[in-house]
């Protein structure tokens, strides 16, 4: 249990410089816990504790600062062929509300006891809540509408 | 139930069909009404509409691709066509979809198979046809003139403007060659404008006073608020209740409010009259609207008179029973599953004095040529059309915030009619609200884009986003397709859905007169881009289903969902399938209604015009009646 909650938060803590939203917003979208029990079940315990592990090394050595954390984000994570189309399925997850499937390299090299790895919406809500929406401005296409005439003007925020 | 004959069996709960049900029993008719979609859709208790709404919208929500047949069911004993089913045809028929493609290129548009019909993932623009577009034949040497002409159809297009609800500004309504009387003197619309989107504003004053060039001939392009089937503000100087048949003067009469003081109100979501009184901005019109402020075909049937409706679901027309001696309609034969995808089912006979099909037109061709009807003129079929849509796209200059909103608020007109329809196709000009959504799959693709290939992620990949989606423009191309005998849907034993029914096998191409405006409206928006400084990004990959060259230039051109054309009306018994009453000239008791009546397309979507024939056809069927 104890580790569920260390593990979510660190989730959080690098999902904050992965997206560019703060653990605030993040927490916000209400979406938190359900990625993170995706992505633990779709790559499996080990996986997500190995990648919560090298994530939490990074947050602590770099201070959580850029441009150090920039930096180890990019070699540590992005670069990396074990941990970085895991970080960028993250990252879109964040941003889409979708699973991409992991490519057939990572699986045949990393992915035993992989499950669920096909392109899906972890659930309506997870498309409700995508950060793009915010990114240009808008709201979810189908949900959340801002009102009668809201597109005739900029938006407000 | 199969023993009671009925005044009039419709095939289709549509637009089309809905019209005709809620006219003919609101003049005391008793109707049958059967309709190939599941049962749940035709729910019009509040709890059952809601819930069957709700089903739909989580689809939406899950559906990877969200395109026009994402959120609804897809049953196999009455199947709907799917865009993503599209591929290019090389050689053989494409069997993958519903649609069997024969090609040599892919019919590009889809409808839905369920009660309400395509009108559940319609866009809702509502324009009419030009008075040219009836004659086209007379002032453009092309097609065929219609043997009704804009004057005839003018008071229909009133009655479909109060039932569908359109909200628009008549004065400033212009087109090309309108004439003076268009919509006649005092004509207001149930409710003012749909206010015209930020994109709009940004495009109307970057194209202002911009000279462009086509065939020689200088243009100023204009630019014009579309009407629209979609919730706004009561026009308080609206005066019509609604529409009834005067038994007296045998005509279908606007019927005035009974007081002075009474206005419009907006038609609600058909589970809560209040809720969707005006549109909300959900920005996800096509494929389906949450609160129903957007027109759909249930909303016109709720209203038709209950106890002389009989609607029975799940029920596939699958062929019209003809008597041999008097070419006369005995009966419609259907088949009746038990739940979704069911290869079992009950057949059935249902029987009237009168019968309508309104299946839509490639629905309605295919059951007129699975049961031999309509053969005199061998048109049945052929002619089949659709806007042939070339996409521009690109990025403006400021930021303008597309994806709000209904998905066009404006169009350029300019292009709808002059003397170059002699030689090559009319178009319309929407401007799209939705950033570049419908060809390149934005935002996501957008976001995988960056994230996969420009390697970026948190502030940047924010900004990035922030700045590319904010500034994404689209304008739309909508070309004419004339009729053409070859473009056509046939029928073949070799392919049959889940309860051995025809699929429809699908002749198509384009012709030069459509290629033709590609080149001519490309160099349009080539002037415009220019013009107002947009970024250019459009492109027309060779491997896009829907690919073709003229001209030594390629271009991909996408379907508009207007599926136009297979049972045209006409002068005579010999060159057409329909006469100016739409009724088949073979079987007097038969009326066909829907698109496939049109006998050229022009440049409006047809929903409006087929709404409008539609009550034209009512009336007479109220009148054959009598
Ligand atoms: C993406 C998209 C956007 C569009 N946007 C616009 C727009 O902005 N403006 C516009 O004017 N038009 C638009 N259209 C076109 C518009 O949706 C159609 O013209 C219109 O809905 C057709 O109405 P209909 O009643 O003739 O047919 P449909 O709406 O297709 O209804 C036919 C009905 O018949 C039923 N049926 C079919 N076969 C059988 C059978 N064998 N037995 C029993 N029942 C059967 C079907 O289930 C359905 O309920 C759009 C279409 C698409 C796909
Ligand atoms: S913009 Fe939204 S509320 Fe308005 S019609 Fe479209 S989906 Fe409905």
């Amino acid at each position: 249990m104890e580790k569920t909650t260390a593990g979510l938060d660190n989730f959080i803590a690098i999902s904050v410089p992965l997206t560019g939203y703060s653990r605030v917003a993040l927490l916000a979208t209400g979406m938190a816990t359900d990625y993170y029990h995706a992505v633990r079940r779709i790559i499996g315990d080990d996986r997500m504790d190995d990648f919560l592990a090298v994530t939490a090394d990074i947050l602590q050595h770099t201070h959580d600062k850029a441009p150090a954390l920039d930096r180890e984000i990019r070699q540590q994570l992005l670069a990396s062929l074990q941990y970085g189309p895991v970080t960028r399925n993250i990252i879109q997850l964040w941003y889409w509300g979708a699973w991409l499937p992991l490519p057939d390299a990572w699986i045949a090299k990393y992915g035993k006891g992989v499950k669920g790895n096909e392109n899906h919406f972890i659930s309506p809500a997870a498309y409700q809540q995508g950060l793009i929406w915010q990114a240009m401005g808008s709201h979810p296409e189908g949900s959340k509408q801002p009102g009668f005439g809201s597109w005739s003007i900029a938006p407000l925020s | 139930m199969e023993n009671k004959e009925y005044d009039v069996v419709i095939v289709g709960s549509g637009i089309a069909g809905a019209i005709v049900a809620k006219t003919l029993t609101q003049a005391g008719k008793q109707v049958l009404l059967l309709e190939a979609g599941l049962e749940a859709g035709m729910a019009f208790d509040t709890d059952g509409a809601y819930k069957n709404y709700q089903e739909y919208l989580r689809s939406y929500y899950l559906a990877l691709a969200k395109v026009p047949n994402a959120p609804y069911p897809d049953v196999k004993d009455a199947e709907s066509p799917n865009v993503l089913d599209m591929t290019q045809i090389n050689g053989k028929p494409d069997t993958k979809g519903y649609f069997v493609q024969n090609g040599p290129l892919p019919f590009a548009s889809d409808y839905a198979r369920a009660a309400g019909g395509t009108t559940l993932h319609w866009l809702g623009t509502c324009l009419r046809m030009l008075p040219n577009d009836f004659k086209m034949h007379t002032e453009y040497g092309q097609a065929v003139d219609w043997p009704i002409d804009y004057e005839y159809l003018k008071p229909y297009y009133e009655m479909a403007e109060r039932e569908i609800g359109v909200s628009c500004d008549v004065q400033e309504q212009h087109y090309p060659n309108m004439g003076g009387d268009f919509f006649g003197k005092d004509y207001v619309f149930p409710m003012y404008k749909i206010p015209q989107s930020y994109i709009d504003k940004h495009f109307i004053e970057g194209l202002n006073g911009l000279k462009v060039s086509l065939n020689g001939d200088v243009y100023v392009p204009w630019c014009t608020s579309t009407p629209q089937g979609r919730n706004s503000t009561p026009n308080e100087k609206y005066r019509y209740a609604g529409t009834g048949w005067n038994a007296t003067k045998k005509k279908l009469e606007m019927q005035p409010f009974p007081k002075r003081s009474e206005v419009y109100e907006p038609v609600g979501a058909i589970w809560d009259p209040y809720a969707g009184q005006r549109c909300e901005g959900n920005a996800s019109c096509v494929p389906i609207c949450p609160v129903q402020a957007k027109y759909n075909a249930l909303k016109t049937l709720k209203s038709a008179k209950k106890e002389h409706l009989t609607l029975m679901s799940q029920t596939v027309a699958t062929e019209i029973q003809i008597d041999s001696s008097t070419g006369n309609i005995t009966g419609v034969a259907y088949k009746q599953y038990p739940q979704a995808d069911s290869k079992e089912y009950v057949s059935g006979i249902a029987k009237g004095k009168i019968y309508v099909l309104a299946a839509n037109a490639i629905e309605n061709a295919k059951l007129l040529l699975a049961s031999d009807a309509c053969k005199t003129s061998d048109q049945v079929g052929r002619n089949l059309m659709d806007h042939m849509v070339l996409l521009t796209w690109g990025l403006m200059k400021e930021k303008v915030f597309p994806f709000r909103g209904p998905g066009s608020t404006t169009n350029i007109p300019t292009f709808r009619d002059g003397s170059f329809r002699k030689q090559h196709a009319a178009w319309i000009s929407p401007i799209d609200n939705w950033g570049w959504g419908w060809p390149t799959g934005s935002p996501d693709t957008d976001l995988d884009h960056a994230v996969s290939t420009l390697n970026l992620f948190g502030n940047d990949l924010k900004n990035y986003l922030g700045d590319l989606l904010s500034r994404q423009l689209l304008l739309h191309f909508e070309c004419e397709q004339l009729p053409e005998k070859s473009n056509r849907v046939t029928i073949s034993k070799k392919y049959l859905d889940n309860i051995g029914n025809y699929r429809p096998v699908i002749d198509y191409n384009v012709s030069d007169y459509t290629k033709k405006a590609f080149k001519a409206s490309k160099s349009v928006s080539d002037q415009i881009f220019a013009g107002m400084g947009v970024q250019d990004f459009t492109s027309y990959p060779s491997n896009e289903p829907d690919y073709t060259t003229y001209d030594g230039q390629g271009y991909v051109f996408r379907g508009a969902g207007h599926v136009v054309g297979t049972h045209c009306m006409g002068t005579t018994a010999k060159n057409s399938v329909v006469n100016r009453d739409q009724q088949a000239w073979d079987h007097k008791n038969l009326f066909l209604v829907g698109a496939g009546n049109m006998a050229t397309l022009g440049t409006s979507n047809p929903t409006l015009t087929l709404a409008a024939l539609s009550f034209a056809a009512a009336e007479n069927v109220l009148k054959a009646l009598k």
